[in-house]
């Protein structure tokens, strides 16, 4: 794999070097180079006129021209429907339009008086070139030119229909916050801003995508991350030449250290509460504009295991939910496989009614039990993928026929048998114990080989299979930090979040993995020896 | 090499050994002929030198799983298990011979049983055991018994009433605690030590009601002579062998009924045996004392005796003694005059202890053996008698004056 990743970079180098192999530009004559550092003409007609020319075609683009304190000809332009026009009514073009700005001021106040004095605007800019205008017109902003200036001001008042905050359905908890990120960034910096009060949270802005021109923001605490890891990030996006970005998945593919592993480094989700509990381990996200999903690393295989409910119930439930889904992680990976090695070679491992059933379950069925496993398997992905799909109405009647279909008739008919929908069903159940989807999909997707594998072999071939997966699981990165960690390399106090959920007094330190710089968490006030009177048994916290 | 090309030769290589696999180990589970029990006997019983015939019962899946088409089926209408005989000079080639003649593989690791008959236990067991060591398939746990008066086919043809497959029924038996049990393993280790191995026995009976078919019984046990069978030992010896066996430990249902003096009877039942053999070597040779500590419950007293009292309780506990002491005497008598058979494992404790002086009787150690006294202490408590004390009978008498 590490073979893979310098592949990577050199093909990078390779396009970088290679001017041709650019993506085209269609960013409009006016960033041509003529026009692309020429500042505002001062007659507004000529302004007009060449944006009319850019916006040509473009029905949504509106020009409303009017005369400023009834005086000086102006204009301005704006993409219809992502703007607030009740606000522009009534905050834009009322003050501009009526008298008594001009009595004020006088008719003929200059564009700078206006910015100052006149409009009620929060979030006024003033433009010096052309081309930029265009750019902030199509950034959702009203563009107000005056006759005679030289610069023109760009006003947000931009609005378009959102979606409200809802809970994220595909995150659903028992217990927790049930905000969810929306498809604004805005909104989602927002939602962990008002969770985390320190000016030490940066919200580092940048547009990837040449077209889609999508807002990226990087998202970290300043003082709890590594330095490195941030400058690491940084570079991995500026190296980003694609002319859009729809969702997070594209960054996430884009900036992944092993992009050939079938394991997810980055993780996504929708909740603020998530991803502000990481920021707070020393981890950065990436929020990206036009989706709720964003990204969080560096991440390890256990954070993958685990549900932001882990932290919300007791310890002692958390922990024995903990344990309940490292067990079902693995009957997921090998369940079936171990069925097929032990019906095909070890038979003397099962108990001997066990064998019976078995044996007589599996005496009218057509295929040998590899071939059996491997279709039952892919019908039970497709059933998933098809119900996945479908509309909750239609949903119900996939499951009907799933379970008719797999369930009973096949095994009637003769053509599986009863212990293999059996394996199948728990399987199936095990991969959706799972809390993320994307590392579930993984080890679905290597149920497959180990199963051919233990066909072909028995259990040497899944020993096999276990091991190639422990060497490329022990060999992934995510940004620099190993995948396995804190079992891999060990570290003895972090493991008090992997194998087992330990209190939240007993957590005084944060992941030694992501953050190095600050360590302490919390002090030992509120620990039992000091919280409980007549607990006095451990000696007084050094701290 | 370079790393590069040696990673790629590697992926290669693994790659093609996947289309060079033909599965030639994998057998599915349905190909399988699962055998439950298997029997040995001679094929002319008087004839020591006659070819060995070789049974063995194989489960019928399909009949006793019930699974989705047939749903459990009524027991004793289909049979649950065939029955397939062979011939050939030796146990293993008899083997063979069935399974040339079986569509199914055999699949020995679940032979639980193997019954052999009088006539070849009497000549000898060491093939059958060799074939067994020797095969890595079979398993070496499978109990071995000796057919009593019967032949082993027809004990392994018989439909036992209460269970599915009849070797389920026989290794239920040998699982009560009511026998004695050895495996193929115990058996071997027995016989390559210094001392000689015993099996149970195993009969058939006709149930009570009769028309339910017959059923087993486990009892008297087999007496070797190395590996060829010598003799049995039936009632009061054999229930003296329990006393010695280091698995009687687990005899805990083993209730006996003592006559006491005085009239009527007490039934105790055993809840704690220590056993302990001593070997000592005097000037007149090897020496054993043979010490028994039994703890036992009361659980009937027909008897005038009231186990409330201590001076009645010593009473009961000396009967008990002196019955478990002739049951050991008998034993010991039978072994020593009769079968000069050692399976007890008086030649493995003393060899344990005496390693120098063993090698010195080593070669006439039968004689040593039929001649060797050996002491035996019987201590019996009983320590539980109930808080009635005294016979019921004797109670409702007292309280009717």
């Amino acid at each position: 794999m590490g073979k893979g990743a310098s592949e990577q970079t050199d093909a990078k180098d390779a396009s970088s070097s290679k001017g041709d192999a650019r993506p085209h530009t269609s960013e409009g004559f006016l960033h041509s180079e003529k026009y692309r550092e020429h500042p505002i003409f001062k007659d507004i007609d000529i302004n007009e006129k060449l944006l009319r020319k850019q916006f040509e075609k473009c029905s949504d683009v509106v020009f409303r021209p009017f005369a400023l304190l009834g005086a000086r000809k102006a204009l301005i332009v704006y993409v219809d429907g992502l703007v607030d026009s009740k606000e522009l009514e009534a905050n834009i073009l009322k003050p501009l339009t009526t008298a008594q700005g001009a009595t004020a001021y006088g008719r003929d106040a200059t564009l700078s008086t206006v910015e100052k004095y006149i409009l009620p605007i929060a979030n006024i800019e003033p433009i010096q070139t052309l081309s930029r205008t265009v750019t902030i017109i199509l950034r959702w902003q009203v563009m107000l030119f005056v006759d005679g200036e030289e610069k023109a001001l760009a006003l947000s008042v931009s609005k378009w229909p959102q979606r409200s905050v809802t809970e994220p359905e595909t995150e659903a908890v028992i217990r927790g916050p049930r905000e969810g990120f929306t498809e604004n960034v805005r909104t989602s910096t927002a939602l962990i801003r008002r969770r985390i009060h320190t000016p030490e949270l940066k919200t580092e802005s940048m547009q990837i995508g040449r077209l889609t021109q999508t807002q990226v923001v990087l998202c970290y605490i300043q003082g709890l991350i590594d330095d490195k890891v941030v400058e690491e990030v940084k570079t991995r996006l500026k190296r980003i030449e694609i002319d859009s970005v729809l969702e997070s998945g594209y960054i996430e593919e884009l900036i992944e250290d092993t992009p050939w592993s079938p394991f997810p480094q980055i993780q996504n989700t929708e909740k603020p509460d998530v991803v502000t509990a990481l920021l707070l381990e020393g981890r950065f996200a990436l929020l990206i504009d036009g989706t709720p999903f964003a990204l969080v690393a560096p991440i390890n295989l256990w954070g993958a295991l685990a549900s932001p409910e882990d932290y919300y119930e007791r310890y002692l439930i958390s922990t024995m939910i903990r344990w309940l889904r490292y067990t079902f992680g693995l009957i997921a990976l090998f369940l079936p496989a171990l069925y097929v090695a032990i019906t095909t070679f070890h038979q003397e491992f099962l108990p001997f009614s066990l064998l019976l059933s078995v044996a007589a379950a599996r005496e009218n069925t057509p295929y040998p039990a590899v071939v059996e496993a491997l279709i039952m398997e892919f019908t039970f992905e497709a059933i998933r993928e098809a119900g996945v799909r479908m509309p909750k109405a239609i949903g119900s009647a996939i499951s009907i026929v799933g379970a008719l279909v797999i369930g009973q008739a096949a095994v009637q008919a003769g053509i599986v048998s009863a212990p293999m929908v059996i394996i199948v069903a728990i399987t199936g159940i095990a991969s959706f114990t799972i809390p993320r989807f994307n590392f579930a999909i993984a080890l679905r997707m290597l149920r497959f080989p180990i199963i051919i594998l233990a066909g072909l072999f028995g259990i040497f071939g899944i020993l096999f299979a276990t091991i190639c997966i422990v060497l490329h699981i022990c060999s992934l990165r995510s940004f620099g930090m190993p995948y396995t960690s804190p079992i891999t390399p060990l570290s003895i106090p972090n493991l008090k979040d992997t194998l087992f959920r330990a209190p939240w007094w007993a957590m005084r330190q944060r992941p030694y993995q992501s953050s190095k710089a600050n360590l302490t968490r919390q002090s030992t006030a509120a620990s039992p020896t000091h919280r409980i009177p007549g607990f006095k048994k451990q000696k007084e916290g050094s701290e | 090499m370079t790393w590069r090309s040696f990673q790629t030769g590697f992926v290669g290589m693994v790659i093609l050994s996947f289309f060079c696999t033909g599965c030639w180990d994998a057998t599915e589970i349905n190909e399988l002929g699962i055998v439950v029990a298997s029997g040995a006997d001679l094929v002319k019983p008087s004839d020591p030198h006659s070819n060995i015939k070789a049974y063995v019962q194989v489960a019928l899946p399909s009949q006793l799983a019930g699974g989705a088409t047939g749903g459990p089926s009524p027991s004793g209408s289909q049979k649950t298990f065939v029955l397939e005989e062979g011939e050939g000079p030796t146990a293993a080639s008899a083997l063979t011979s069935i399974q040339q003649r079986m569509s199914r593989r055999f699949f020995l690791r679940d032979r639980r049983v193997i019954i052999v008959g009088e006539a070849y236990a009497k000549r000898g067991l060491s093939d059958l055991l060799d074939e067994m060591i020797r095969n890595p398939d079979a398993r070496l746990r499978s109990y071995i018994l000796v057919a009593h008066g019967v032949t082993p086919n027809k004990l392994l043809k018989l439909a036992y009433p209460l269970t599915r497959l009849p070797a389920d029924a026989i290794v239920e038996l040998e699982q009560s605690h009511q026998a004695i049990t050895i495996n193929v393993v115990q058996f071997v280790k027995v016989l390559t030590g210094k001392s000689d191995p015993y099996a149970m026995g195993i009969r058939m009976l006709n149930t009570s009601s009769g028309k339910q078919g017959r059923i087993f019984e486990l009892n008297d046990v087999a007496v070797f002579k190395k590996d060829k069978m010598v003799g049995w030992l039936r009632g009061e010896a054999s229930r003296g062998f329990f006393w010695l066996q280091p698995q009687s430990m687990q005899l805990r249902r083993n209730s006996m009924a003592v006559p006491v003096p005085g009239g009527g009877w007490v039934t105790s039942q055993l809840v704690i045996l220590n056993h302990v053999i001593l070997p000592s070597w005097g000037k007149a040779g090897p020496r054993f004392s043979v010490n028994v500590e039994i703890s036992d419950d009361i659980l009937e007293n027909m008897s005038r005796l009231k186990l409330d009292q201590s001076h009645d309780v010593k009473i009961a506990e000396h009967a008990i003694e002196q019955s478990i002491l002739n049951q050991i005497v008998a034993l010991l008598t039978t072994l020593k005059q009769t079968y000069h058979a050692d399976i007890v494992g008086f030649g493995d404790l003393l060899f344990a202890r005496y390693p120098k002086q063993w090698r010195t009787i080593e070669s006439h150690w039968d004689q040593v053996y039929s001649r060797m006294p050996i002491q035996i202490n019987v201590k019996v408590h009983i320590v539980r008698s109930g808080l009635i004390g005294d016979s019921v009978l004797n109670k409702s008498t007292s309280q009717g004056r």
